[in-house]
């Protein structure tokens, strides 16, 4: 069977539930800690990731793929004919699309992205998250975030009442 | 003259005759039930040699289904047994109490297997029983019919990705790899291949183990530590896509292969079974070339004739031509990886693929019902019964 990629070097990422993903290594360096692990020769060529499931780490992956040309220690340039302006506003459309998950999917992104240290992504997912709390009442944070009220009744009215100018 | 003709009984079928179509009966349950139909069917047809019918799958309730007919047989087993694996046509049955087996399930013979749950259970022993096997991947030198003391594999993987493999011979059990000398954290499959014990593991590294006379691991060497200039995706994949990778270590005829599986989701997951989407969208065939110094991966274009059933439980590669039905140079696949607690069908990612010609085909025949799916736990794995029962 024919294969392509011949010459750039591969690792391989095992996620807990036993699928494995074949990555360039500099897809995999986009995360901090991967690096870290290769740098340190503590990799091998084959990295256990314990606590991502691979529907998570897949995307993770493809997010890494996207941008590894502009960012990646490659250091070439992603494409000789298209402006970096233009690339970056592709870039960002293409993040918006990526991040149209659902909450559970979201949450489960952002521990990924800290764990795996990949700045870019962490700054995506919690930015998303920001965006839904910004200007949104304390009944639609958690509806948004299906986040259980555990405050006793007094606590959350002693809350509101000495920050008074945050509920209004 | 005509008259004489059609009444003559069909009891009075000429053995050859009978034996034409018997041969022709890929199900072992349509032979059954010919055998069954009067006295002269069943003593003609005991006297011919049948191909292998072909193989069923396991579900997750329990029954077995037939390929391609999709026909459900209910088997009875001892109560409460529940198949975690297969080797040919013997069930790998376990119980909630920790007893395991392998059982032929039309003679009833029973293999023990005393103590392989027990040895990898103390091994792991973790005060939050949070870890556990999730799938056990059988294997033998010899087959089990012909001789039943036969040393024995066993590849244990748990949900936290550590990897036992147990060696059993009756009465003697071994485990290996619980320590940081053996990375057995990434085998992913396991095989005999001539006397010989292989593993899958690393990044596509083949290893082999020795065996010392107490069935403990004396030396696991690493014999192809890569794929070379093999790496990376068929042509046929997007480059900015993630698939999802399984390995298998199968005997082929007289070789030992590696088959890689692409998997990628369709759609989206909305619950909390993650594999719900996925489908296979390439395979690969990779040969161990032993006779070179080094020893590598050599790609393959043609199974040699033979059929791969493909499985993390089991694997098993027929000459075609010797069996009912099944066609060469082709793999056939199903749903094997998803987690136990899912109870998944595991035709949810099954077909049939043809190495020479790159196609992907249907598993079932396309007037095979759709099997009802019940929920349970039993792992999917494949059964190959025996020519005649």
């Amino acid at each position: 069977m024919a294969t392509r990629e011949a010459g750039k070097k591969m690792i391989m990422l095992k996620s807990p539930d036993g699928m494995e993903f074949e990555v360039e290594e500099a897809v995999a360096m986009e995360s901090q800690t991967i690096r870290k692990m290769i740098e340190d020769d503590c990799a091998d060529t084959a990295i256990l990731i314990p606590n991502i499931n691979s529907k998570i780490l897949s995307r993770v992956i493809e997010y890494c793929n996207k941008h590894v040309p502009t960012t990646g220690a490659t250091g070439a340039a992603a494409s000789d004919t298209v402006a970096p302006a233009a690339l970056a506003e592709d870039l960002k459309i293409w993040d918006a699309e990526f991040i149209k998950v659902n909450r559970a999917t979201r949450f489960d992104l952002i521990q990924a992205a800290s764990y795996l240290n990949i700045k870019g992504l962490l700054d995506l997912t919690s930015q998303t998250t920001i965006d839904t709390i910004s200007d949104n009442s304390l009944e639609e944070i958690r509806s948004f975030l299906s986040t259980k009220n555990d405050y006793l009744p007094e606590e959350e009215q002693t809350i509101r009442r000495e920050n008074q100018w945050a509920f209004q | 003259m005509m008259k004489a003709a059609q009444s003559r009984p069909w009891s009075d079928l000429p053995p050859e005759l009978l034996g034409l179509v018997l041969k022709r009966l890929p199900s072992l349950a349509d032979r059954v039930r010919l055998r069954a139909v009067c006295h002269p069917w069943h003593s003609n047809s005991r006297l011919r040699t049948l191909p292998l019918p072909f193989p069923w799958l396991t579900l997750p309730d329990g029954t077995l289904l037939g390929i391609p007919s999709g026909e459900i047989h209910h088997i009875s087993l001892p109560e409460g047994a529940c198949c975690q694996g297969s080797i040919d046509n013997w069930l790998f049955l376990m119980h909630n109490h920790g007893v395991c087996y392998l059982m032929n399930p039309f003679s009833k013979t029973r293999l023990q297997l005393p103590k392989l749950a027990k040895v990898w259970k103390r091994e792991i022993y973790d005060p939050e029983p949070r870890i556990n096997p999730i799938f056990y991947n059988l294997v033998v030198p010899f087959p089990l019919d012909s001789s039943p003391c036969s040393l024995l594999a066993a590849l244990i993987m748990d949900d936290g990705n550590w990897g036992t493999l147990c060696i059993s011979q009756s009465p003697i059990v071994t485990d290996s790899f619980r320590d940081d000398k053996h990375p057995a954290k990434l085998l992913c499959s396991v095989a005999f291949f001539d006397g010989k014990l292989y593993g899958l593991g690393g990044f596509d590294q083949l290893f082999i183990f020795e065996l010392d006379k107490d069935l403990g691991i004396s030396s696991m060497e690493c014999i192809i530590d890569s794929m070379g200039e093999l790496g990376g995706i068929p042509q046929s994949l997007s480059e900015e896509k993630a698939y999802m990778i399984r390995r298998y270590l199968v005997e082929c005829g007289d070789r030992l292969l590696m088959v890689k599986r692409w998997i990628h989701p369709i759609a989206r997951s909305t619950s909390d079974d993650f594999f719900e989407h996925n489908r296979t969208v390439a395979l690969g065939v990779f040969e161990a070339d032993l006779g070179t110094d080094p020893a590598g991966w050599r790609t393959v274009n043609d199974l040699d004739g033979h059929a791969l059933f493909l499985g993390q439980h089991s694997s098993k590669s027929l000459r075609a031509g010797e069996c009912s039905g099944y066609q060469e140079d082709c793999i056939y696949f199903m749903c094997d990886y998803s987690w136990p607690k899912h109870s998944a069908n595991p035709l949810r990612d099954a077909g049939v693929y043809n190495i020479r010609n790159q196609t992907f085909m249907p598993l079932m025949s396309g007037t095979a019902a759709v099997p009802p799916h019940h929920a349970g736990q039993w792992r999917p794995t494949w059964f190959f019964p025996p020519e005649a029962v």
